[in-house]
């Protein structure tokens, strides 16, 4: 019997106690569940490749690992959460239709039980209009003979007794059936409180899987941040490894940098080191360069582009370091909104001055340099750290005295505080 | 390599299965529409029915934020493979040129 089919007034009730639909409810499950499994598939998928550690070498490289290890176990958080939204919902599914295989067996008990009703109380009538009639016709027999009984007299009596029983009967069936509807009500009231208690416990259960995808989409949201701030970070890479391949074919001249301090194994985070690096390599690979090439410019411009590369590198990594340094200064200070808005935007800043001084700094050492070997490291340098470092500090104390955050109350306060 | 040195064979699985994903996203993972599963012979109740769009709101929202991961890692991989085949096609030339 169809849903449609069912009458609840014949539960006093204006509509279905015990909505919804097992097989739309199980339908909108596996849809949670197969998203699930797509998450599942992709956070095993990067768990698998980015499990072979060992080959995960230097500090980007550990970067990387550590962002898709990140997303992997936001893949696995979120598939977790489709696992329980799917579970809440398929146990909504079961006690919807354990609330109504018992509320629509009742609601149709009670409509066949008031047909009953109907048919008893019809049949209840028409004995109480018989026995009206006969009462009526022995009144009218006993007054035409008296009091002696004739043979009419009794039959009208008979059929009087008869019909009483009748009445008596009927009454007795329509009771019963009032008083199983009566029972039957109870019944579906009970089982929509049940109903009601399983919808709030589903309910519970689906606002705490929110909270459960909220709580690790915040750091997903930081990792996003730091990959997109003006697409910098790719570009980093990409420098990053020109730097490392150039270095593979170049040892003498890594370990000339290295013997002089300004790289080191720790050159991700030393972002002043690859700057300074980068403006001496404009400045030194000069003389050599040309022996080779013969071509002065054409070696300049070789130099300056390869320190460009060094700069850019560090500008990022100095840029990201800010970032982070920023967002988790200010977090606790003045909550995590602001404090990623502030973060976004020292990045940014110290990124690109950092980028304008190693750029600026790197052409100056590579035109001197070409011309003075030597000297061009010294005018490089000077002007790349004065860009770099001078630009990051205004620029970093002119945005905090704009939002008024960070230590300070005016923009002398503001410029001490972001001197390193 | 100092800073970044990773196997490249590993890099290109996990550029695969990154790649993968995120051309497959639209198709693979649903839009679902919980407005069409409401009432009589849907969801049923009113709260369940609201907590069920709240927190499929919620997911589609998260998805989306794993969605941009895949692609912003992806690209990433990319970059940094096509990098550095292009640079050791640059060195040969340059390692040549000096010998």
């Amino acid at each position: 019997m169809g849903t449609s089919d069912l009458d609840w007034s014949a539960l006093d009730l204006s509509k279905n106690p015990v909505p919804g639909g097992k097989s739309a409810i199980d339908r909108l499950a596996s849809q949670f569940s197969a998203n699930g499994d797509r998450c599942h598939d992709v956070s095993h998928s990067i768990t698998s490749a980015c499990g072979k550690a060992p080959d995960f070498k230097g500090d980007s490289a550990k970067q990387l690992q550590q962002s898709l290890s990140q997303v992997a176990q936001f893949a696995g958080r979120l598939s977790d959460v489709c696992e329980d939204i799917e579970q809440a919902l398929r146990s909504w599914g079961s006690a919807v239709d354990t609330s109504q295989q018992t509320a629509y067996k009742d609601c149709q008990r009670a409509m066949d039980l008031r047909d009953s009703i109907a048919q008893n109380q019809k049949k209840l009538d028409q004995a109480k209009q018989t026995l009206k009639t006969n009462s009526d016709n022995l009144k009218k027999v006993m007054q035409t003979n008296g009091d002696s009984m004739s043979r009419e007299t009794n039959r009208l009596l008979g059929v009087i007794n008869s019909t009483t029983e009748s009445i008596t009967h009927y009454q007795g069936l329509v009771a019963d059936d009032k008083g199983e509807i009566k029972r039957l009500k109870g019944e579906v009231s009970w089982v929509r409180e049940q109903y009601k208690d399983a919808a709030k416990k589903t309910k519970q259960n689906l606002d705490e899987c929110v909270d459960k995808a909220t709580a690790k989409a915040t750091q997903l949201n930081i990792l996003n941040n730091a990959f997109t701030v003006g697409d910098f970070l790719s570009g980093g890479f990409e420098s990053l490894s020109g730097i490392a391949e150039l270095m593979k074919a170049d040892p003498a001249l890594i370990e000339g940098l290295k013997t002089a301090g300004l790289i080191g194994d720790e050159l991700a985070g030393d972002w002043l080191g690859p700057i300074v690096g980068g403006l001496i390599e404009g400045g030194n690979l000069v003389a050599p360069a040309t022996k080779t090439t013969g071509n002065l410019v054409q070696a300049a411009s070789k130099a300056a582009d390869t320190a460009a590369k060094v700069g850019a590198f560090g500008c990022i990594v100095g840029g990201i370091a800010d970032y982070f340094g920023t967002y988790y200064a200010r977090k606790e200070a003045y909550g995590q909104q602001a404090a990623t808005q502030d973060a976004v935007a020292h990045g940014l800043i110290t990124a690109t001055t950092g980028f304008a001084g190693a750029s600026s700094g790197a052409a100056a050492g590579a035109f001197v340099g070409s011309i003075v070997p030597g000297l061009g490291t010294i005018v490089g340098a000077g002007i790349g750290l004065a860009v770099g470092y001078l630009g990051a500090v205004a620029g970093n104390a002119l945005y905090d005295n704009s939002v008024n955050r960070g230590n300070g109350d005016d923009m002398w306060d503001h410029m001490r505080d972001n001197l390193w | 390599m100092v800073d970044f040195s990773v196997d490249y064979g590993q890099l290109g699985d996990m550029s695969r299965t990154l790649n993968q994903a995120d051309k497959n996203w639209e198709s693979e993972v649903h839009n679902i529409d919980v407005d069409s599963a409401q009432g009589e012979n849907g969801l049923g109740d009113d709260s369940v029915a609201d907590s069920t769009n709240r927190v499929n709101d919620n997911l589609k929202q998260r998805l989306s934020n794993l969605q941009q991961s895949v692609h912003v890692l992806n690209r990433f991989i990319e970059s940094v493979t096509m990098q550095t085949s292009n640079v050791d096609d640059k060195l040969s030339v340059e390692i040549e040129k000096r010998q």
